[in-house]
């Protein structure tokens, strides 16, 4: 019962890091039908630039100081810096090439994400290894009746259950969420409704790929490492969350997350040797997904419009 | 008045005679240069010169056309002086056999290349797991002739036709779905073969399979040094024409496969599913095919490569080689035969020459695919136009409508 | 009266909530010229979707000389010998004009895939012949499409590319031809002529059964032999056209829809 618990705990976590990939994900296919395949290594690139803010801020004495807040800051400030690179990937990437066939810009995305991983790879130093990540979490850990909720792990769940209400609340509530979900359904529709459509797009490469960020640096801080070709494992993983829970839908990109993750910790965990093979677990629950219910857990079966 | 003219139009005459045997001068002076010397300073600038030659080619419609007529009317000539250099190439080569190495490892990148065509450039289909029914091939042909003793004519086939198989299942879940569907399931039928690989004793996990056997001709080791007028030749020199056999079959059956119906089908689906459909074509049948036939071609660069390196690793079959070849297609030209050809050779080659620099290759190749998606979509050569000789179409200069947009 | 060749009985097609079409019934003959019309959204398009295969209908049925093909996928439909055109065109841009309408005999070639890997020499007469009839059907439409048969599809204006679409779904002898607004965006003298030369489809293949898909009441004037005007998915009219242009319900609904748009 306890492991189980604890299991329970573990595919949390792991849930919670896939949703927020996913989200990413998901959103673009909704606004603009695109499948970013550099979403995954924007993950990495969040950790890799959190790596030089930390250390300077060591340097500076600011950590030993009041660490909370400096972490906070630094965090604040990789969103920020991350959903500036998801601008920047828009405008100077997949804008120019919105017009050109689908498969253009698929693969477009595809080689972005192989300049990321690489340039990371050969610019950072010792890139090619592992590299130790500064442990931004609470360390320590509760222990309730046999059970160790790790302070780490709860913050985890705990931020991503934020990220998803506040975008929740964006969607849902505000100007610009009406906007994307205007967008999503009927692009024509939303522009001659006087929506900004341009704005709108960007708006959601910057949340997708400052969400990608917070996934990385939580993804790092929990594993206390992280590698310049972490990102692909994890983009995908991020897609096939979205495509289980039902591209283009928002709830759905969280629903595939947490399904993906225990599926994950579940198989490793009972199946023989599983650990080896959790994501080949995870890849055969996407193709079942994709044989049986192509448009996913909460996706409504699309009529593909002619 | 009349006699200047003449004699004008006849230098002018005399000197279009010159440009196709300029050219290929140039033309063989640089792959010269790029394949034989081991020089990462010369194989640049030779690249750099071949560049801004392409260029200058690509952006002056005056010699663009100069050069297309010219080499039109002589193409006898461009091939027979093609044939006899692929031909004589290795024996040039005789003392230095690690170029040779090369040029084989380029032969195979073609065969590979030409496979992923099928997907990517003819039918549109993405594929980012390509490098995985390489491996398939690669590992079914080795596990067959170092576990069971198969010889190898039956291992290549039995290569091909299960890589082929997988080809077939990976295409099947994402008949009804988009492209991206598509390109997710071939990256994790890409990573799943790879950790399978890494993790089945069977095929020897991270460690391989070693001393996979040559393949054999007329009961001789393709192993076997020759010996002609008292030299000896390399045993790559073997393997050099060996795998030049499978080239040109690939060469062929690409042609074959994009001058018939079945290419024209694939191109359809390729520019509008939805029409193709509602013009009677089963796009999930072209779809599948297309998946097959390009991991047959997979599976059998595959198994030559096992047989002739003789080792193979997991290694070999990740996602920066499913990158790389997908690398050649698009710097090629997508749906171009002998665009991807020229794609596979340089991207093959160049790296080898820059080996000082080998940190750097997948960067270049993701840089390399990006620019070139951005900024010349169609690769260094455009898909053609299919021409018919039919009597019922005019002479082909009136209808051929080169016009500019 | 000749004979039914294709007919729908109570189609409904919902897209979630929305009914798009509302319980419709039509019988097209042979040799005839239906027009469908409606103002925009009225449901058009989406009957031709449905018969072509593209959506499974709710409910209803779709039957083609006396069988039901309501499920079948668009191919197998297209080879029964029901083709159509799309109101957006939809024409295969990066191959060429003729290799368009080649890939629109698809369903002619009695030769499997293999035969056409493998028998060359039947193939290359197969092959010539339609070329030949390719040619033919081109120049039936415009004389510009045949003399340029290797012209990129995409680089042609988009009256041409309307042309190529209807010869592309002509090409392999159709029983039913779908037009999807086939005029749209022509000038008044263009569509008239592009009309005339449906109407002489119908003199050349004997037998054809001919829907025609209009917004513009007064294109299908003189081409139209019997008219269904659909509103919000439901049928308002029906019969010819002095019939339906008198009739009050459909003056309203298209007064409505110019309303909206203006
Ligand atoms: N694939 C689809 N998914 C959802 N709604 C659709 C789809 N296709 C058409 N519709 C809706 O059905 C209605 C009829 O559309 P359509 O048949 O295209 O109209 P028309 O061709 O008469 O202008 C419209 O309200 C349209 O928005
Ligand atoms: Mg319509």
């Amino acid at each position: 019962m306890n492991t189980f618990l604890q299991l329970l705990i573990s595919a949390l976590l792991v849930s919670s890091l896939y949703s927020l990939v996913a989200v990413g994900f998901t959103m673009y296919v909704g606004v603009i039908n695109l499948a970013n395949f550099s979403h995954g290594d924007t993950c990495v690139l969040g950790t890799f630039l959190m790596m030089p803010l930390f250390l300077y801020a060591t340097k500076l004495g600011w950590i030993s100081a009041s660490t909370g807040l400096v972490i906070l800051i630094l965090i604040i400030l990789l969103i920020f810096l991350t959903g500036l690179w998801g601008a920047a990937i828009y405008t100077i990437l997949v804008k120019p090439l919105l017009a050109a066939p689908r498969l253009i810009l698929l693969l477009a995305t595809v080689a972005a994400g192989q300049v990321i991983r690489e340039a990371i790879r050969v610019i950072y130093p010792n890139g090619s290894n592992p590299q130790v990540f500064p442990k931004l979490l609470p360390s320590g850990s509760l222990n309730l009746s046999g059970i160790t909720l790790g302070y780490d792990s709860l913050t985890i769940i705990f931020l991503t259950i934020i990220c998803i209400l506040s975008l929740n609340f964006i969607i849902q509530k505000t100007k610009m969420g009406v906007a994307m979900r205007a967008v999503s359904q009927n692009a024509d529709v939303a522009q001659m409704m006087g929506i900004n459509i341009e704005q709108t797009i960007i708006s959601v490469f910057v949340i997708g790929s400052a969400l990608a960020g917070m996934a990385g640096i939580l993804n790092g801080s929990y594993y206390g490492i992280t590698k310049f070709n972490l990102g692909s494992n994890l983009g995908i993983k991020g897609f096939s969350a979205a495509v289980i829970g039902g591209l283009g839908d928002f709830k759905g990109a969280i629903v595939g997350g947490v399904l993906l993750g225990f599926i994950e910790v579940f198989a490793a965990a009972y199946i023989p040797n599983g650990s080896q093979y959790q994501d080949v677990f995870s890849f055969l629950a996407v193709i079942a997904f994709l044989i049986f219910r192509p448009s996913g857990i909460l996706g409504e079966k699309i009529f593909e419009k002619v | 008045m009349e006699t200047i003219n003449v004699k004008k139009r006849k230098t002018q005459f005399a000197l279009r005679k010159l440009i196709t045997p300029f050219l290929l001068i140039i033309v063989v002076a640089l792959l010269y240069s790029i394949v034989v010397f081991d020089n990462w300073l010369i194989t640049l600038i030779s690249l750099a010169i071949g560049t801004g030659l392409f260029v200058a080619y690509a952006k002056l419609p005056a010699l663009k056309t100069l050069i297309t007529e010219s080499m039109r009317k002589d193409r006898i000539l461009l091939l027979i002086v093609g044939v006899l250099a692929i031909i004589a190439v290795p024996l040039t080569l005789r003392t230095q056999p690690y170029i040779i190495h090369i040029l084989i490892i380029a032969q195979i990148s073609i065969i590979l290349a030409l496979g992923l065509n099928f997907q990517v450039g003819s039918t549109g289909i993405p594929n980012l797991g390509y490098a995985a029914f390489y491996g398939v091939g690669a590992y079914t042909s080795a596990l067959l002739s170092t576990k069971l003793g198969v010889s190898f004519w039956i291992s290549i086939l039995l290569a091909g036709c299960i890589s082929a198989l997988f080809g077939w299942l990976v295409g099947l879940p994402t008949l009804k779905t988009r492209s991206y569907h598509m390109a997710l399931v071939s990256i994790a039928f890409g990573l799943v073969t790879y950790i399978l690989l890494n993790n089945i004793a069977f095929t020897g996990g991270p460690n391989g399979i070693k001393n996979v056997p040559p393949p054999e001709l007329f009961g001789k080791s393709l192993f076997s040094s020759l010996r002609i007028f008292g030299h000896t030749f390399p045993v790559q020199f073997n393997f050099y024409y060996f795998v030049l056999v499978f080239v040109l079959l690939a060469f062929v059956v690409s042609r074959f496969i994009f001058n018939s119906k079945v290419g024209l089908y694939f191109n359809a689906v390729r520019e509008d599913e939805i029409a193709a459909k509602c013009s009677g074509i089963n796009t999930s049948t072209m779809k599948l095919l297309a998946f097959s036939i390009g991991a047959f071609f997979a599976g059998i660069a595959g198994s030559l490569y096992a047989h002739y390196i003789g080792y193979i690793s997991p290694e070999n079959f990740n996602m920066n080689t499913s990158l790389q070849i997908l690398g050649m297609v698009i710097m090629g030209g997508m749906d171009n035969i002998a665009g991807v050809g020229i794609g596979a050779f340089i991207l093959s080659v160049a790296p080898e020459k820059f080996r000082s620099l080998a940190d750097f290759r997948m960067l270049a190749t993701g840089l390399i695919i990006l620019l070139m998606l951005m900024f010349r979509p169609s690769g260094i050569i455009k898909q053609q136009i299919r021409k018919y000789s039919s009597k019922y179409l005019m002479s082909e200069n009136s209808t051929q409508g080169e016009h500019h947009g | 009266m000749a004979e039914i060749c294709l007919s729908a009985n109570n189609l409904t097609m919902k897209f979630g909530g929305l009914v798009a079409i509302d319980n419709v019934s039509w019988a097209l003959h042979q040799n005839e010229i239906l027009g469908i019309i409606g103002p925009n959204g009225a449901g058009k398009t989406t009957i031709f979707n449905v018969v072509s295969g593209l959506y499974t209908p709710t409910s209803g049925e779709i039957v083609f000389k006396s069988n039901i093909i309501n499920g079948l996928p668009p191919y197998k439909i297209a080879k029964m010998g029901i083709k159509r055109t799309f109101q957006q065109s939809r024409l295969f841009d990066n191959i060429s004009v003729l290799d368009n309408v080649l890939v629109g005999m698809a369903t002619l070639s009695k030769g499997t895939l293999v035969n056409s890997l493998f028998r060359r020499k039947r193939m290359a007469k197969e092959l010539d012949e339609n070329i030949q009839k390719s040619l033919g059907i081109l120049n039936h439409f415009s004389p510009f499409l045949a003399e340029n048969p290797y012209r990129k599809a995409g680089d042609l204006v988009p009256g041409e590319r309307r042309k190529l679409e209807i010869c592309r779904a002509l090409a392999s002898d159709p029983d039913v031809l779908l037009l999807d607004e086939p005029a749209a965006g022509m000038d008044p003298n263009e569509s008239a002529e592009l009309m005339e030369d449906i109407l002489k489809i119908r003199d050349i293949r004997k037998g054809i059964g001919i829907i025609l898909i209009e917004h513009d009441m007064a294109v299908v004037q003189k081409t139209a032999d019997y008219i269904v005007v659909i509103s919000y998915g439901k049928e308002i009219a029906r019969g010819s056209f002095a019939e339906v242009s008198s009739n009050p319900l459909v003056q309203e609904a298209y007064l409505g829809s110019e309303n909206e748009n203006a």
